[in-house]
């Protein structure tokens, strides 16, 4: 049996262990609260920026604009959204396995997979599998804001357009619950003719416009404006939805450690009390015996 | 007819009006039931929201788009929206002055990227600074 002072000191460390990941938790609480809030506020624009594709697209010569047009797919680009910080359940080892099985499967049938990575998460995972990752974008998840978002959907774009790659696709956890995540890996370039997912299922046909709708400067004007724009905003969805799924998924990981914390600490306090116990039961023992036996 | 002005931070206005100006890309582009289909860019500059007569909301936006379906819905989708009692004048004029200043300095040529930027800054921090003195 360890010593009584070997159990005090586990007794001291899984107590601030715990009191640690509460903190943990109320903090992703907090922060989820916050990610969900902007997530809900950015669907409307998503889905009329959306629906203005549709409508685009509807009417549009698909080879018509670059960033529509279908290419034979040999060379790839893969955008994997991870996060800075561990301790957040499967959040990261499920898009980083998601996207690893996804090489694996379509490597064959492509001259080149680049992957490019959001977070060091990401960036540890590839490396430990000796895989070149293209761009490590670090310390984008603490701080979503719209311009980082526009300057990483710009590259995605110029590389695509500049023909370096044939099609881009993005994997990122989508937010179901603090308790669901869903990894998704989707193609953004080129652009499906249905628009991109809102995250509300798949976008319903907006009736397409007859011939008659005017574009102000010109169609192609608008073509060229909307269609990156729309990556853009695609991009600072699917981040949004990795910052709720992170913060989702890391209250999850921190309420179970809490609780597994508390009853880890009421068995080795148990043990503690029984060690005790019995070192007062043998201390008496020998007061008795020693009595026991001057008077003999 | 019906209005709703989207921006990345939520729906910034939606109901029913009598008529909509918006700052087009070529032109300011007034908007009244029965129009045409029309998808247009937008410029920075005001949008005029006519809820009735003698009662316009005046609102900052910068770019982004405005779209008519069916001559009875207007959907203007902006990455910025700005109405009069949420600007703060005093930082706007700052802004106005900084950018100004920033444009005057600029040696690249008025097509280069840089100097749309700037001139673009310019744009927005005048057109707050006009819609904030309204309130």
């Amino acid at each position: 049996m360890p010593s009584l002072k070997a159990i005090r000191r586990r007794i001291v460390s899984v107590r601030s262990t715990a009191k640690i990941t509460r903190a943990m938790k109320l903090v992703a609480t907090a922060k989820l609260r916050r990610a969900q809030e902007r997530l809900v506020q950015l669907r409307p624009y998503a889905r009329r920026v959306n629906d203005m594709i549709v409508e685009l697209a509807a009417g549009t010569d698909m080879d018509a604009h670059a960033l529509l047009a279908v290419r034979p797919a040999k060379r790839t680009l893969m955008l994997v959204l991870t996060s800075d910080r561990g301790l957040a359940g499967a959040f990261n080892a499920n898009v980083n396995k998601a996207a690893w099985n996804w090489v694996k499967a379509n490597q064959a049938n492509r001259e080149h997979i680049e992957l490019r990575v959001v977070g060091k998460k990401g960036r540890d995972f590839f490396k430990a599998r000796q895989t070149q990752v293209g761009h490590v974008y670090t310390d984008v998840l603490n701080n979503v804001t719209l311009e980082r978002a526009t300057g990483i959907g710009r590259e995605l774009v110029a590389a695509y357009v500049d023909g370096h790659f044939d099609e881009v696709f993005i994997a990122y956890n989508q937010f179901k619950s603090a308790m669901t995540q869903i990894v998704q890996v989707e193609r953004v370039l080129p652009l499906p003719p249905t628009g991109l997912d809102d995250g509300k299922g798949a976008p319903v046909d907006a009736a397409p416009t007859t011939v008659d709708t005017i574009f102000e400067p010109t169609k192609d004007a608008v073509l060229d404006s909307i269609l990156p724009m729309s990556i853009d905003v695609h991009v600072y969805r699917c981040l949004l939805e990795s910052v709720a799924s992170e913060m989702g998924a890391r209250m999850t990981a921190m309420d179970a450690a809490t609780k597994n914390a508390g009853e880890l600490l009421a068995r080795i306090t148990l043990a503690y009390n029984r060690a005790r116990q019995s070192i007062i039961t043998t201390e008496l023992m020998e007061i008795t015996s020693g009595a026991e036996a001057l008077k003999g | 007819m019906k209005c709703e002005i989207v921006t990345p931070v939520g729906i910034k206005y939606s109901g029913d009006v009598q008529g909509v100006i918006a700052p087009g890309a070529s032109g300011d582009l007034g908007i009244l039931p029965g129009h045409q289909a029309l998808l247009s860019g937008l410029r920075t500059g005001v949008c005029t929201v006519q809820l009735g007569p003698h009662n316009d909301l005046s609102l900052v936006v910068d770019g982004g788009y405005v779209h008519v379906v069916g001559g009875e819905t207007v959907t203007i989708t902006t990455e910025l929206c700005e109405k009069a009692e949420d600007i703060v004048l005093d930082a706007v004029r700052k802004d106005l002055e900084l950018a100004t200043a920033e444009l005057s300095s600029t040696r690249e040529d008025v097509q280069s990227e840089l100097w749309k930027v700037r001139k673009r800054a310019v744009d927005l921090a005048e057109t707050r600074a006009r819609v904030g003195a309204t309130k």
